[in-house]
């Protein structure tokens, strides 16, 4: 299918899923040829990272048109492939979690960088190394996103103004970050591991987008904790740039209960707003039924870009098959399956609604859908 | 073995015989030498191959080779007697239970997508066992296994293990570490 370019004066915001073992990513689309990409994922089977695929495909101008790349947080399916849209986004500036310890982070870094050994399993902080390898060439800042912290701003001609604005980490899971880095670099820089972060969910990157008198959350795996210091609670405590409820929310950590509060639906999110999740489907399926419902209860535009499918094992030849077989492993392959949600809002009217256009494998969530697998 | 040669713990050693390994599969098992550049020395007598990365003799065995790092200049090759039909992963643990562990698999000859698969912790050689933990990397392999004319199927899990780093190597790190911090413009 042939994509058009959104108009001049048009946002759009479009969420890419693989199905729910290969991450998701966001672009935006803020007025005027300019774009945002929020995390990366790729296609497994190209390596591509699916954010620039899809903007290709609409002629987007990488060099130039790309403002900001962003990393929310430091999982595998939010990261993998940023590095190649920093490289081919010329013109971008790079934003990630505040560091307060560079130093030590940097020597983390370059640690767990030294395992080469193993770099397609060590993809988060290998990407890292090469994101801080290219800002490091273009001389540019990293922009540190922590609550309330305008990332981007931008007059759209007499239109309207456009600031993407990050509404966490909080202080406090800043804090704990400077404090794991020390744990992570005494467990894990020398071993033969994988590097496995604390809670990476509780220092996504929440963005409020707000574009003109329209509103939109990206709410990243942000999840809810009991300590309201960080995590939702804290964004609704402190947050001081929320002044208007959002249209557009993308649900945190792919539907599920632990990133579900009812005050973020009551308190920062518009009646009936345009809902859009990614699936996650290793060892756990997300979203589960009883989240879905719960989510239907408060929209009836519930978009998901691939349902939850049951794992096979992967196609091989007959003769691997059985020698697989015969020893007595069950092998399940992570399907991918991508799928987009494109939602697009006129920027000149202040009555506007959300258009969305569901491609590949994206479908309308109702009250009566059955995930399937659970 | 030669005079100078100095045995470290080093990747190579991911593939050493234990006492727990079968004498009768495993021919003999890897000794390397890290010294500057990256040069491994063995016993003449023994069936380890040493082959420069150029030489094209490497291709007329089937190997327990996984991965080879980019500062070696030669390595080493475990000969097996001759395996046929194998394929080879390579794993982490994503969860521990009770007698199993789960891991996220790669395969090594088709990296497209990945598997899930659950193994039995009695398949870890004793030796390894102390290694698993969440996050840790190791290879799997399965094939047939051919010796004494006898044919066999075998699943090999090898959990990889690090070298402890030379001074030279902590001070490379460090220096590129140190290199980022001051080369960036950073946010104060």
């Amino acid at each position: 299918m042939e994509l058009d370019f959104p108009k001049k004066y048009q946002a759009e915001i479009t969420l890419i899923g693989t199905g729910g073992g290969y991450g998701e990513c966001v672009v935006a689309h803020l007025g005027n040829n300019n774009w945002i990409i929020v995390d990366s994922c790729i296609n497994p089977e190209t390596k591509a990272p699916l954010a620039l695929e899809y903007l290709s495909k609409l002629n987007v101008d990488l060099k130039k048109d790309v403002k900001l790349v962003l990393c929310t947080h430091w999982h595998d399916d939010h990261i993998k492939g940023i590095s190649i849209i920093l490289k081919e986004c010329t013109n971008a500036s790079f934003a990630m979690l505040r560091i307060n310890d560079i130093k030590k982070f940097c020597l983390f870094l370059s640690f767990d960088n030294n395992k080469e050994l193993i770099v397609s399993q060590n993809v988060s902080t290998s990407e890292f190394y090469k994101v801080l390898e290219i800002i490091k060439e273009r001389n540019i800042q990293p922009q540190f996103a922590s609550c309330d912290r305008i990332l981007y701003s931008n007059r759209l001609d007499e239109i309207c103004d456009i600031e993407v604005i990050s509404l966490s980490p909080s202080d406090f899971s800043i804090m704990n970050f400077d404090r794991e880095i020390t744990n992570l670099l005494k467990e894990f820089s020398l071993s033969n591991k994988k590097i496995v972060p604390e809670l990476p969910n509780s220092k996504s990157v929440v963005l409020l987008l707000k574009l003109g008198t329209h509103c939109a959350l990206l709410g990243a795996d942000l999840e809810v904790h009991i300590d309201d210091r960080i995590g939702w609670l804290s964004i609704l405590n402190n947050s001081q740039s929320i002044r208007k409820k959002s249209s557009y929310f993308k649900i945190s950590h792919h539907g599920s209960e632990n990133g579900y509060h009812r005050r973020i639906w009551d308190e920062i999110i518009g009646n009936s707003p345009v809902a859009t999740l990614t699936p996650w489907n290793i060892s756990t399926k997300l979203p589960t039924i009883k989240m879905l419902q719960k989510y239907c209860v408060h929209t009836d535009k519930l978009y998901m870009t691939s349902p939850v499918v049951n794992s096979k094992p992967k196609k091989r030849s007959w003769d691997e098959m059985k020698m697989i077989e015969k020893l007595g492993y069950k092998l399940t392959e992570v399907k991918y399956n991508k799928g987009i949600i494109r939602s697009r809002i006129n920027l000149s009217d202040n009555n506007a609604i959300w258009e969305t256009l569901l491609l590949d494998s994206a479908f309308h969530v109702n009250a009566e859908f059955q995930p399937l697998g659970q | 073995m030669s005079e100078e040669t100095v045995i470290k713990d080093h990747w190579a050693l991911d593939f050493p015989m234990t006492e727990h390994s079968d004498k009768n599969e495993y021919v003999s098992f890897i000794e390397d030498v890290v010294s500057g550049d990256l040069k491994l020395i063995n016993d003449k007598n023994s069936d380890i191959l040493i082959f420069d990365q150029s030489d094209s003799r490497k291709n007329d065995f089937e190997f327990e080779l996984f991965a080879i790092p980019e500062y070696s200049k030669t390595f080493a090759i475990q000969k097996r007697k001759y395996t046929a039909k194998t394929q080879k992963w390579i794993g982490y643990v994503i969860d521990i239970k009770e007698n199993s562990f789960i891991a996220h698999l790669e395969e090594l000859n088709d990296s497209t997508t990945y598997e899930i698969g659950e193994f039995d912790k009695f398949e870890i050689l004793p030796d390894d066992l102390p290694l698993l933990s969440i996050g840790s990397t190791f290879y799997w392999s399965i094939g047939y296994l051919t010796n004494n004319s006898q044919r066999k199927k075998e699943s090999t899990i090898k959990f990889r293990r690090l070298g402890n780093l030379s001074v030279e190597d902590f001070d490379r790190i460090k220096d590129k570490a140190d290199n980022l911090f001051e080369s960036i413009n950073w946010e104060k």
